[in-house]
């Protein structure tokens, strides 16, 4: 618990500069993992309201060792995913993390995360002041069909 | 056999040849027309390849005909158990590959193929009931038995998962055309074709594709990217319709 109220301060103290800040974060949710699974994604959309382009180029969660931002793209009937040093938000624009697209890859879980949970993220910018963010855990389908905003028939069994 | 065939073809050609001067000429002609046919062929058969998908194919699917017959090879699942070619055996088989360090596309594969799961046991029951759906890791150095498992057990417990070794991975990727590289995350580089751990952090860069199995273990189809549980069904049902 002791290690716990240091975040909480640096949160707070992140969280009150955020407020009003140039970027603003919506629709955001980390996809589930499995106990042991090396890593779980996060996706959310960025609105940038200032008038010049502002750059993601940093994340951190205190219940994970490591956030680092991903591209997946598909070439040559391949999958492939890459790291990315930053993401930029055109100037009165927003950008989408959605699966299969940018992503914010959260690198082992301190502990394991279950759907209903919230997870915590400090988004870095470059020009713009850092974003905090409590984030829900959910099942990837549930996570895809409120990001999509598709009518799925499931979850009936 | 071989020998009275040849022999055959010994015959006919000295049978045609006829003597004299003009003997080179008629020789040319009948190359001429030889290659101008052979063309011919080729043309039409290059016609028929690029005139893919078949009209019949909804999109998003590569039906095989004739279908390729599963390769040997030998690789476990998250049990213990060995997952063989004759592990497609005696029911359909929908396949994908990744590795669990992939938090994005599997997850999301996995997660459309459980809800294309639980849509067949409601809308076509005997097809959910002999489909396996199997999610092989290219990754054997991180993916280690209780991860595999955790992380498909996670999507639906039904769900086989399965590694080996990475020659014997290579058995099962190449002939269906489903290779996988080893390459550097930040910068892409190559690193290596899978056959050792890489030193530095790297992705594993893997067919996006799903290849399906008839119960004789025959690959009969393909299914392309991306993998929304709506066309996930929709290519399916066609497929199964198609063969069964």
């Amino acid at each position: 618990m002791t290690r716990l109220i240091p975040w909480l301060a640096i949160a707070s103290l992140l969280f009150g500069a955020g407020a009003g800040a140039a970027v603003t974060v919506t629709d955001a949710w980390v996809r589930e993992a499995p106990p042991g699974a090396p890593a779980n994604a996060a996706y959310f959309t960025l609105h940038n309201a200032d008038d010049v382009t502002q750059t993601l180029n940093g994340a951190t969660s205190p219940q994970f060792a490591r956030a680092d931002l991903h591209v997946t793209h598909l070439e040559s009937g391949q999958v492939r995913m890459r790291r990315v040093q930053a993401v930029e938000i055109p100037a009165h624009g927003s950008l989408t993390l959605r699966p299969n697209g940018y992503h914010l890859m959260l690198v082992r879980a301190r502990r394991p995360l279950k759907a209903g949970e919230r997870v915590e993220l400090t988004l870095q910018f470059k020009d713009a002041p850092a974003v905090t963010v409590q984030v829900p855990v959910r099942r990837g389908e549930e996570g895809e069909a409120a990001d999509s905003d598709m009518h799925h028939h499931m979850n009936g069994m | 056999m071989v020998e009275s065939a040849d022999m055959t073809y010994g015959t006919g050609v000295h049978g045609s040849a006829t003597p004299g001067s003009r003997r080179p000429l008629r020789l040319v002609w009948l190359i001429l027309g030889l290659a101008l046919l052979l063309d011919i062929g080729l043309g039409w058969r290059l016609y028929q390849s690029q005139a893919s998908p078949p009209p019949s194919d909804p999109p998003g699917v590569r039906t095989f005909a004739p279908p390729e017959p599963a390769p040997y090879f030998q690789l476990a699942d998250q049990n213990g158990q060995p997952f063989t070619q004759e592990s497609l055996k005696g029911h359909w088989t929908l396949m994908l590959f990744g590795y669990t360090n992939c938090p994005d596309f599997c997850p999301t594969t996995l997660a459309a193929l459980n809800n294309l799961y639980h849509r067949l046991k409601i809308s076509a029951p005997k097809l959910a009931a002999d489909t396996q759906v199997v999610f092989v890791s290219v990754d054997p150095f991180r993916d280690t038995r209780p991860v595999l498992g955790a992380f498909v057990a996670q999507f639906n417990p039904r769900f086989v998962a399965a590694t080996g070794a990475p020659e014997q991975l290579r058995r099962l990727t190449t002939p269906l055309g489903a290779a996988y590289d080893y390459a550097d995350l930040v910068s892409g580089e190559p690193l290596n074709d899978g056959s050792r751990r890489p030193l530095q952090a790297y992705a594993v860069d893997h067919a996006a594709g799903l290849y399906i199995f008839d119960p004789h273990a025959n690959n009969v189809a393909w299914i392309l990217p991306p993998h929304t549980p709506e066309r996930l069904a929709t290519a399916y049902q066609f497929i199964r319709r198609n063969y069964d």
